[in-house]
C-alpha cells in the first residue's frame, strides 16, 4: 500500500519540483514564470509527438531510458519515504540505492555512447568523471550516517533518528548533511555542477547524452530525471530530519499528514536549491574534484567526530 | 596447408579440448564430493623423487579445485573454437590439459614439496602457454616478464615455506603450524609477497597486463579466472589458517586497497581489451586480499562476527570473480575475432555484428561494476558492510583503517564503472570505426558451441548475480574451517546480517526493477507505435549531421578528464605540437598530439632492481681484481669456513 503510495507520489512530485524550481527562478529574475505543472503539460506534448529514431541505433539506446525510470521507481518504492517499510525493505539499503541511481546513469552514459556523436560521448564522459568522484564521498558519509545507527539501512537509519531526536544536530550529522547536499547536487547535475537549462551543448553533461532523444522516450528521460532530484532530495530530508515517517500499519489520516510533510519537505529543499542556483555560476569542470573533494573531507570529519568525540 | 595436417590437427584439437573436459569435469566431481565430507587422501611415495606424491582434499582445497573446474570446463569448450579458428602448435594444445591439471594439483598438495612441485609445473605450464605466439616480439617480452615474476614469487613462497618447514618436524602443509615461532612475521611477509606475484597484486603484478593480451584467449581466460585465486589460496593456507597479528591484516589491506585502486585507474586508461581485463583481474584480487586483510585484522582484534563477514565477502567475491571474469575472456575473444583488433579504439557496433558476445560481454561487465544485479556486487556489498559496522569502541586502528578503506574502495568502485562503461560503451557500442571483414568462417557446429558456453555462462552469471544462496554451502565449508566456533554469515534468498543490522536481497532487486523496468518499457513503447510511425533518421548532433567516425570519442577522449585529473599518479605526459604551412605562422597545416603514460609502480620497481644489480656487479667487480694472491686468499677463507662449519 504505502509502496504503491511512494511511487504515485514521486511521479507526480517529481515535476512538480523541477516546476517550482523554474518559477522560483522565474520570479527572482523579474519574470512571471510557467506554472508548476508545467513540466506535465510539456510531458503530455512529447508524449503525443512521432519518435525519430537515429539509424544505427541499438536496443542500449532504445530501452537506456525504461531502466532509468525503473532504478528510480524501485527507489522510490523501497526507501522508506512517507513510512517505515517491512515488505520491499530489502533493498533500501543506502548502498543499493547508490548502486541503483549509479546503473541509472551508466544506463543514460551509455545511450550517449551507442550512437556515436561527439556530444553524447562527451556528456558521457563527463557524468561517469563527476559519478565516480562522487562515490567515494557518498559512500563515506553513508559511513558516518550509519555509526549511530548501527546499519546502512536507510529503514534503520530513520527510526534511529526518531527515537533520538536529540541528536538532530548533532555536529556530525550536520557535517554529513553538508556533504550529501553536494553530492546531491553533484549527482542531480545542477548547479554549479552543471546548468541543466544551458543551451550551448559544449558545456553540457546531462542533456548532452540525450540530444537524440524525442517524443514518449525523451519524456520519460526527463520524468525520471525530475524523479531522481526529488528522491534525492527526500533521501536528505527523510536522513536527517525524518519527522514525520510513519509506521507501516498505521491508518490514512497518520499517512496523509505523513505525505504532506513529506511533500513540504522536498518542495523546501528544492526552493532552498533554487535560490542557490541564483548566486551560483557553473565552475569549470576541471575544478569539480575540488568541489567534491571539499565535501569528502566534510563526511570523513563526521566519521571522525562520531568515532572519537564518542560520548553517544 | 594441405588437408592431411588440417585433419590432424582438428584430431589433436578435439582431443585435447576433449582432455581437458575431462580434467575439469573429474576435477569438478572430486571437489564436490571433497565439499560435502570426504576427504581424500592419495599417497604413492614411489611416484615423485625426493618425498613422494601426497594429495590430499580438504574443503578448503576442494574450493579451489571447484572454483578452477567449473572455470576449466567453460575454457575447454572454448578452446575447441578458438583454436580451430587460430592455428596454433601442438604443444600448445596438449599444454592446455596439463595447465589445468597443475592448477587442480596445487590445492591438492599434501606437503610443501608436492605443492612447490605442482607450483612450479603451473608457473611452467602458464609460461609456456603465454609464449604461444614466440615469434612475435611483444609475446616474448610478455613471456620474459611473466617468468620473471613468477619465478621471483616462487623464490619468496619457497623462503617463506623453507623457514616455515625449518623448526618443524613435519613436511606437511597442515601439519604444526610454525606461527607461533618468532620467524612467523617474515614467513607473513615473504609468503605475502610470493603469492601476490601470481595473484597479480601491487608491487608485482606488471607482468599480467603484458601477459594477457599475449597469450590466446583461453590460456587468458584461465590464468585469469583460476590461476590467479590460486595465489589467494596460498595467502590463505599458509597465513591466515591459524590467526596472526593485526599489522598483517593492516598490511594486507594496504596492498589490496592500493592494487584495487591501481588497477582501477590503469583500467580506465587502458585502450586494449585484454589489457583492461587484465587490470580489471588485479583490482578485483586486491579487493578479495582487502576483505581477507580486514577479516585477518578484525579476527585479531576479536571481533568474530565482522571478521566472519569479511570472509564471507573474499569468499564470494572470489566466486563472483571466477564468473564474470571467464564470461568477458570469452566474450572479449569473440568480439576480438569479429572486429579484427585487440583496439577498442578499432572496434565499434559490435552489438550489431556479434550480438550475442557483446550481450555476454555486457553482462560480465556489469559484472565487473559490482554493481547490484551482477556478479560481483553481493562480495563487495557484504565487504562494505564488514567495515561500516566497525564500532565506535574499537581500537583506535580499526577507527582510522576503516574510514580509510571504505573511501578507497569507493573510489575503485567509481573508477572502474568509468572503465567497464568505457569498454562496453566505446568498443560495442557506437559506429563502426574500421571497415573488417570477418576473414573466418565460422562452422555450425563451433557457432553452437561458443553460443552454448557463453549463454550459460551468463546464465550462471545472471543467478549468482540473483541468488547468492547459491554458494552458501561452499561459504559454509570454507567458513566452518577458518571459524571454527563461529556462527557463518547467513547467505540465504535475503542476505541477513544477524546480530548486526543490515539486510538485503537481491532476487528482490532484480524483480523490482526487471518490473518496472519492463512496465514502463511496454507502455511507452506502445504509445510510440500509437504515435504513428518511427522515423528513421540521419542523427541530428545538434544540426551538424552525420558525424564522421572519426569524430567519435574514443577510449583515450572518453577517459580524458579522469585521466587528467590523476594525472600525478599515471605520470601523464601531453605533447601538441603545430607545423605552418605558410611563413607567417597563421595557418597551421597538421598538428601532432603525444601523449605517453608510465605504469609507474613496475617502472620504479625496475629501475631499483637495475640499480642494484648494477650496484652488486660494481662490488663482485672489485672483488675480481685480476690479483692471483687476492684468489689464493678467497680460497683460504673458503676452506677456513667449510672446515668452521663441517667440525
Amino acid at each position: 500500500m504505502t509502496v504503491l503510495l511512494q511511487i504515485v507520489l514521486f511521479l507526480l512530485l517529481g515535476p512538480v519540483t523541477i516546476g517550482l524550481i523554474r518559477k522560483i527562478h522565474a520570479l527572482l529574475e523579474g519574470r512571471r514564470g510557467a506554472s508548476l505543472l508545467q513540466p506535465f503539460r510539456h510531458f503530455r506534448q512529447l508524449w503525443q509527438k512521432e519518435t525519430i529514431e537515429p539509424t544505427g541505433a541499438s536496443v542500449v539506446f532504445r530501452f537506456a531510458p525504461y531502466l532509468l525510470l525503473g532504478t528510480s521507481l524501485t527507489i522510490a518504492a523501497a526507501a522508506p519515504f512517507i513510512a517505515t517499510s517491512d515488505g520491499l525493505g530489502s533493498s533500501s539499503d543506502l548502498f543499493v540505492v547508490v548502486g541503483l541511481l549509479f546503473i541509472g546513469n551508466i544506463a543514460m552514459a551509455l545511450a550517449g555512447l551507442d550512437l556515436g556523436t561527439s556530444f553524447g560521448g562527451m556528456g558521457a564522459s563527463r557524468e561517469l568523471t563527476v559519478s565516480s568522484l562522487v562515490e567515494p564521498t557518498l559512500l563515506v558519509a553513508i559511513f558516518a550516517l550509519s555509526i549511530p545507527a548501527h546499519s546502512s539501512s536507510l529503514d534503520v537509519i530513520c527510526r534511529s533518528v526518531l527515537s533520538n531526536p536529540g541528536r538532530l544536530f548533532a555536529p556530525a550529522d550536520l557535517l554529513a548533511l553538508g556533504a550529501f547536499i553536494v553530492v546531491v547536487i553533484a549527482e542531480t547535475k545542477r548547479l554549479p555542477i552543471d546548468n541543466p537549462t544551458t543551451h550551448l551543448e559544449l558545456t553540457m553533461i546531462h542533456e548532452a547524452m540525450l540530444l537524440e532523444y524525442s517524443g514518449p522516450r525523451l519524456a520519460v528521460v526527463e520524468w525520471a530525471s525530475d524523479i531522481r532530484l526529488s528522491l534525492l532530495l527526500g533521501l536528505i530530508a527523510n536522513l536527517f530530519f525524518p519527522i514525520g515517517i510513519v509506521d507501516r500499519t498505521s491508518d490514512s489520516y497518520t499517512l496523509l499528514i505523513s505525505i504532506t510533510v513529506l511533500i513540504v519537505k522536498v518542495l523546501v529543499l528544492a526552493a532552498v536549491i533554487a535560490f542557490a542556483e541564483t548566486a551560483l555560476a557553473k565552475i569549470r569542470l576541471g575544478r569539480i574534484p575540488e568541489l567534491l573533494s571539499g565535501s569528502f573531507i566534510l563526511a570523513f570529519l563526521s566519521i571522525m567526530i562520531s568515532f572519537f568525540a564518542g560520548g553517544r | 596447408m594441405n588437408s592431411q595436417t588440417l585433419s590432424s590437427y582438428r584430431w589433436w584439437l578435439s582431443g585435447c579440448s576433449a582432455l581437458t573436459l575431462a580434467v575439469a569435469l573429474g576435477g569438478g566431481v572430486l571437489s564436490v564430493a571433497g565439499l560435502s565430507g570426504h576427504i581424500f587422501v592419495f599417497t604413492a611415495a614411489w611416484l615423485l623423487p625426493i618425498a613422494g606424491l601426497h594429495l590430499r582434499l580438504g574443503p578448503l582445497s576442494a574450493f579451489f579445485d571447484l572454483l578452477t573446474s567449473m572455470i576449466a570446463i567453460a575454457v575447454a569448450a572454448y578452446m575447441s573454437t578458438y583454436f580451430s579458428r587460430h592455428r596454433v602448435p601442438r604443444l600448445t594444445l596438449l599444454l592446455m590439459p596439463t595447465f589445468v591439471i597443475a592448477m587442480l594439483l596445487v590445492p591438492m598438495a599434501a606437503t610443501y614439496f608436492d605443492f612447490w612441485f605442482f607450483w612450479e609445473s603451473m608457473a611452467l605450464t602458464s609460461a609456456l602457454l603465454v609464449l604461444t605466439h614466440y615469434r612475435d616480439s611483444t609475446s616474448r617480452t610478455a613471456g620474459l616478464f611473466y617468468i620473471a615474476y613468477t619465478q621471483v614469487g616462487f623464490a619468496l613462497i619457497l623462503a617463506a615455506t623453507a623457514s616455515l618447514t625449518a623448526h618443524s618436524t613435519s613436511s606437511f602443509l597442515d601439519g604444526p603450524s610454525a606461527h607461533l615461532l618468532p620467524l612467523s612475521n617474515l614467513v607473513f611477509i615473504l609468503s605475502l609477497f610470493g603469492f601476490a606475484s601470481k595473484a597479480g597484486l601491487l608491487p608485482l603484478n606488471s607482468w599480467l597486463p603484458l601477459a594477457h593480451p599475449a597469450a590466446p584467449t583461453p590460456v587468458s581466460a584461465l590464468m585469469s579466472a583460476s590461476m590467479v585465486n590460486l595465489g589467494i589460496y596460498g595467502i590463505v593456507r599458509i597465513d591466515l589458517i591459524t590467526p596472526g597479528q593485526s599489522w598483517w591484516g593492516i598490511l594486507m589491506i594496504i596492498i589490496g586497497l592500493s592494487t584495487a585502486t591501481y588497477g582501477a585507474l590503469h583500467a580506465l586508461v587502458s585502450s586494449d581489451i585484454k589489457r583492461l581485463l587484465a587490470f580489471s583481474t588485479s583490482e578485483n584480487l586486491g579487493i578479495i586480499v582487502t576483505a581477507l586483510g580486514a577479516y585477518e585484522l578484525l579476527r585479531a582484534t576479536h571481533f568474530v562476527v565482522l571478521a566472519e563477514l569479511a570472509l564471507a565477502a573474499a569468499i564470494l567475491h572470489l566466486i563472483g570473480h571466477g564468473l564474470f571474469k571467464s564470461l568477458a575472456f570469452i566474450t572479449a575473444g569473440r568480439l576480438i575475432d569479429d572486429a579484427g583488433t585487440r583496439d577498442i579504439d578499432q572496434m565499434g557496433d559490435m552489438i550489431h555484428r556479434s550480438p550475442l558476445a557483446s550481450a555476454g560481454f555486457g553482462v560480465a561487465s556489469l559484472g565487473a561494476t559490482g554493481l547490484p544485479l551482477g556478479a560481483g556486487f553481493i562480495g563487495e556489498w557484504l565487504l562494505l558492510q564488514a567495515l561500516i559496522h566497525t564500532p565506535p569502541t574499537a581500537p583506535i586502528l580499526l577507527r582510522v583503517v576503516m574510514p580509510i578503506a571504505l573511501a578507497l574502495l569507493a573510489l575503485t568502485v567509481g573508477l572502474k564503472v568509468a572503465a567497464m562503461t568505457k569498454s562496453f560503451g566505446i568498443g560495442v557500442l557506437s559506429r563502426q570505426r574500421s571497415p573488417h571483414r570477418p576473414t573466418i568462417e565460422r562452422k555450425l557446429v563451433a557457432v553452437s558451441i561458443d553460443t552454448t558456453v557463453i549463454s550459460l555462462l551468463v546464465l550462471a552469471n545472471l543467478l549468482f548475480g540473483a541468488l547468492p544462496n547459491l554458494a552458501d554451502p561452499l561459504y559454509r565449508r570454507v567458513a566452518k574451517l577458518l571459524v571454527p566456533h563461529g556462527i557463518p554469515t547467513h547467505i540465504g534468498l535475503s542476505v541477513i546480517l544477524t546480530p548486526l543490522k543490515g539486510n538485503i536481497s537481491p532476487i528482490v532487486i532484480l524483480i523490482e526493477v526487471a518490473c518496472f523496468t519492463i512496465a514502463t518499457a511496454i507502455l511507452v513503447e506502445g504509445r510510440i507505435r500509437s504515435n504513428g510511425r518511427v522515423i528513421n533518421a540521419d542523427l541530428w548532433n545538434c544540426g551538424g549531421g552525420e558525424p564522421r567516425v572519426r569524430m567519435q570519442y574514443n577510449s583515450t577522449s572518453f577517459a580524458q578528464p579522469l585521466e587528467t585529473i590523476f594525472a600525478s599518479t599515471l605520470r601523464l605526459q601531453e605533447r601538441t605540437a603545430a607545423d605552418h604551412s605558410d611563413p607567417s605562422r597563421l595557418i597551421v597545416a597538421t598538428v601532432s598530439y603525444e601523449r605517453s603514460r608510465a605504469d609507474i609502480v613496475a617502472s620504479t620497481l625496475h629501475r631499483l632492481v637495475a640499480q642494484s644489480v648494477a650496484q652488486a656487479s660494481q662490488l663482485m667487480r672489485r672483488a675480481h681484481p685480476g690479483n692471483m694472491r687476492l684468489y689464493v686468499l678467497y680460497g683460504a677463507i673458503g676452506l677456513l669456513i667449510i672446515l668452521l662449519v663441517a667440525r
